[in-house]
């Protein structure tokens, strides 16, 4: 099974991966790279992660999302390496009995993803500049994903 | 000896991507090994304080011993966006 990876990312492998027919529920989040940021045009972004660690907090948030949700499936999946604005950089799939238990365990997911994802991004501006985005310090298994939602 | 690794902006500060120490003792907390890479690296000083710090692939407090044997891998503040925020959701 993989999570982190450099080739572009597979929606219908990870559907047919959590293909269920329990499930009534399907709920996809895909984060994509956007044109703009803070003010600034900008023409692509490059993602640089700590592998090994990302793929254990990946494979370990999945597990996590399976335990604090009724949900049946969750998978996620994350890009590295230079993207183009319009593709997508993280994929959460969530499938559940019913659709609202799909929708907090996805939220879930993806929030608590960007606190503990050891995963960076540096913007190459339209201007021709280049830069690393600043976040929040990384966060141990156990932080509660929305303490950190209003600060950046 | 120690290999410090250096994620994201802190490659682009250190102009690195990993340095080793020469530690003046045999044992040293992670804070210690910071000390020193500050030394090494004074750009550095800034990223310090919030950098979070790993060893086999688990995190670990700056009061807590270094395993010479593993590099202590320096991760910079994740740039996860914000719910609000149009890049990445």
């Amino acid at each position: 099974m993989q999570w982190m990876t450099e080739d572009p990312l597979d929606l219908d492998a990870l559907l047919q991966e959590t293909e269920d027919d329990a499930c009534g529920a399907l709920v996809v989040f895909a984060g994509t790279v956007r044109n703009h940021h803070e003010g600034k045009g900008v023409s692509g972004m490059s993602y640089s992660a700590y592998k090994p660690m990302a793929d254990r907090v990946l494979k370990e948030l999945e597990q996590e999302t399976l335990e604090r949700f009724p949900v049946e499936q969750c998978r996620i999946m994350h890009r590295t390496g230079n993207l183009a604005i319009g593709e997508a950089s993280v994929l959460v799939v969530v499938r559940s009995h019913h659709r609202a238990d799909a929708f907090d365990a996805a939220r879930y997911a993806i929030d608590t993803l960007k606190v503990r994802l050891p995963v960076w991004k540096h913007d190459e501006y339209t201007d021709g500049t280049r830069a690393y985005q600043d976040g929040v310090p990384l966060q141990e298994p156990g932080a509660v994903p929305g303490e950190n939602r209003d600060q950046e | 000896m120690l290999v410090v690794e250096f994620y994201g902006v802190l490659q682009q500060v250190a102009g690195a991507r990993s340095l080793k120490l020469e530690a003046a003792k045999s044992s040293l907390t992670v804070g210690e090994a910071l000390d020193l890479v500050q030394e090494r690296v004074p750009g550095l000083a800034e990223h310090l304080p919030r950098v979070a710090c790993a060893q086999a692939e688990q995190l670990v407090r700056r009061d807590q011993p270094v395993d010479p044997e593993r590099p202590l891998v320096l991760l910079p503040p994740v740039s996860g966006g914000t719910g609000r925020c149009p890049c990445n959701g």
